[in-house]
């Protein structure tokens, strides 16, 4: 087990420190927990002479981290592409931050994206899942969601789920269609679902938490107990209970699976439900009474 | 009855913190639904935002000193409908210089209609607020009118509300997020359900903190009027920390009352 840790924080690591080559990072957040600390948190792990691009839609003042800062909410597409490619550095890391991908429209989205996506170049997309989206596009139906299009694409998925331990699920998803946003939301401390796709085609998939204040990754195991622990919880619970031996052993387990139970034999209808009368000795047979069995 | 309350929004147990003016700029959402009306809150954020006291906290008697100007953009009420709430929390707008009140209640539909249209009162409205001096704090009330009345798109009016963004040190939208207004049957862009959800979450997605303001859900009753969650929004301040809580509120005719839930 501690294999499978270690290699899957050393992946998170390599895709925090752009070490690994992918064009397209994307990441899935909701009003609950936003993408904001797990950006800042590849913002810690960059090399240091990363060309920084901050792309915003939806971001006001110029964050501090970011060397070029492009605001793109009154821009055409064609003018947005040509300022991005311009602030390219082929020598150094590009890692472009774009704060929310879902102000770009779903037509021109993959068309977007190959036209920025360069050698050397990272694009960092937050797409906001809370949003709702389009049945269809107007002009061609049949075409692909943004989000479809953009998980396609995407080398890694980080989906970010806010610390599941404090809330009930059910009840923080009623509270969230009705916008009401509950306390201890949006924390430093949050959980990522890790979707990787190696160039083989093999697609890896890791929970972590994310603890943003001392740069902790740790990978939540799959539960387990669901699948196969149930029985054996009950034998543990058993032993050393009492003085008395409430096990059983293997032994009895196999004669216990062999016992053919009443209730199986009953299923099987061979005589196709009639009623089978035996006379015995003791039975009295009337012939002249009209109710008797008539056999 | 439990103990009544001061109201405060940060853990310094300040409303807007001093920090906001000096270079930590708030965006703030106000969520309500019918039956809670906001304009209590709103009325308190104003005093808040000139002096920085609070009529219904317990050192309300402190010295009054002006420290921000305050824009309120109405598009629910007319100027005579602050005037007397204000004037009852012992706050004069006619003779004060740093509150602004600009209507665009009673020209809504007439001169405000189009898309341009409103492109272009905000254009004006945005050169208008960055020719008043010193610090700035704005609330929007109302705006999501404009979805459900006018072809404006929810990216549109967002920004609309970038430029003033631009230009203010606290912002407030004050929206209403009832379940009619963001309750989606079809997926069709054009329908003001549609608009007006996809308005409010793009709104948490850039704010630093939110209210919501609900009635309460076992039903009315005579003395709670309703519930004041304050929570992070989705982007948190620099160093400034929201002080996340629940409040039952009363509004009565004379004051309002806050107790702890």
């Amino acid at each position: 087990m501690s294999g499978v840790s270690q290699s899957s924080t050393v992946l998170l690591n390599r895709l925090f420190t752009l070490k690994e080559s992918s064009p397209l990072l994307l990441v899935t957040d909701t009003i609950a927990q936003s993408s904001y600390y797990l950006i800042k948190e590849f913002i810690h792990n960059v090399p240091k002479d990363t060309n920084i691009v901050y792309i915003s839609f939806e971001t006001i003042h110029k964050p501090k981290y970011a060397n070029v800062f492009i605001e793109a909410y009154e821009m055409s597409s064609k003018a947005l592409i040509e300022q991005i490619n311009s602030t390219y550095e082929s020598n150094v890391k590009n890692l472009i931050i774009i704060d929310s991908i879902n102000f770009i429209n779903n037509e021109i989205l993959s068309q977007f994206l190959t036209s920025i996506i360069k050698p050397n170049l990272t694009v960092l997309a937050t797409y906001h899942t809370s949003l709702p989206e389009l049945e269809t596009s107007v002009k061609y139906p049949n075409y692909p969601s943004s989000y479809k299009i953009l998980s396609f694409i995407a080398s890694s998925i980080f989906e970010i789920i806010p610390n599941s331990k404090e809330f009930d699920e059910e009840e923080l998803e009623l509270n969230l269609n009705k916008l009401n946003i509950v306390k201890g939301l949006n924390n430093s401390i949050f959980q990522i679902n890790l979707i990787n796709r190696r160039k083989s085609g093999r697609s890896i998939n890791y929970k972590f938490e994310i603890n943003t204040m001392n740069h902790n990754y740790n990978l939540i195991l799959p539960d387990q107990s669901l699948d196969s622990g149930n029985s054996m919880d009950t034998q543990d619970l058993l032993k050393g209970l009492t003085t008395f031996n409430l096990t059983t052993s293997d032994k009895q387990k196999l004669a216990k699976d062999q016992v053919e139970l009443p209730f199986l034999d009953a299923q099987s209808f061979n005589n196709g439900g009639a009623i089978v009368y035996e006379f015995e000795k003791d039975d009295d047979y009337d012939e002249e009474d009209p109710y008797e069995d008539p056999f | 009855m439990s103990q009544q309350q001061d109201l405060n929004l940060f853990v310094d147990n300040s409303i807007i913190p001093q920090k906001v003016y000096r270079d930590e700029p708030l965006f703030g959402v106000i969520t309500h639904t019918q039956g809670t009306s906001p304009s209590w809150l709103i009325n308190l954020l104003i005093e808040n935002a000139l002096y920085g006291t609070c009529v219904i906290n317990h050192e309300k008697n402190q010295h009054r000193q002006l420290r921000s100007n305050v824009v309120v953009i109405s598009f629910l009420n007319d100027f005579d409908f602050y005037e007397k709430d204000l004037k009852r929390n012992g706050i004069e707008v006619n003779d004060n210089q740093q509150f602004h009140f600009i209507d665009l209640f009673t020209d809504l539909f007439q001169k405000i209609n189009t898309p341009e249209s409103i492109v272009k009162i905000f254009d004006q409205l945005s050169k208008t607020i960055q020719n008043i001096p010193n610090k700035k704090t704005i609330l929007i009330e109302g705006i999501e009118f404009l979805l459900s009345s006018t072809g404006i798109t929810s990216i549109q009016l967002l920004n609309q509300i970038n430029k003033l963004n631009k230009i203010a040190d606290a912002l407030f939208i004050i929206t209403g997020a009832d379940k009619e207004l963001i309750d989606i049957q079809h997926a069709n862009p054009s329908l003001p359900e549609f608009k007006t959800l996809d308005f409010i979450i793009r709104l948490l997605h850039r704010s630093n903190i939110v209210l919501g303001l609900r009635p309460l859900e076992t039903g009315r009753a005579k003395d709670i009027t309703g519930t004041l969650t304050i929570s992070k929004g989705t982007i948190p301040f620099d160093s400034l920390v929201v002080s996340e809580k629940e409040y039952l509120f009363f509004v009565s005719r004379e004051t309002t009352k806050l107790f702890f839930r």
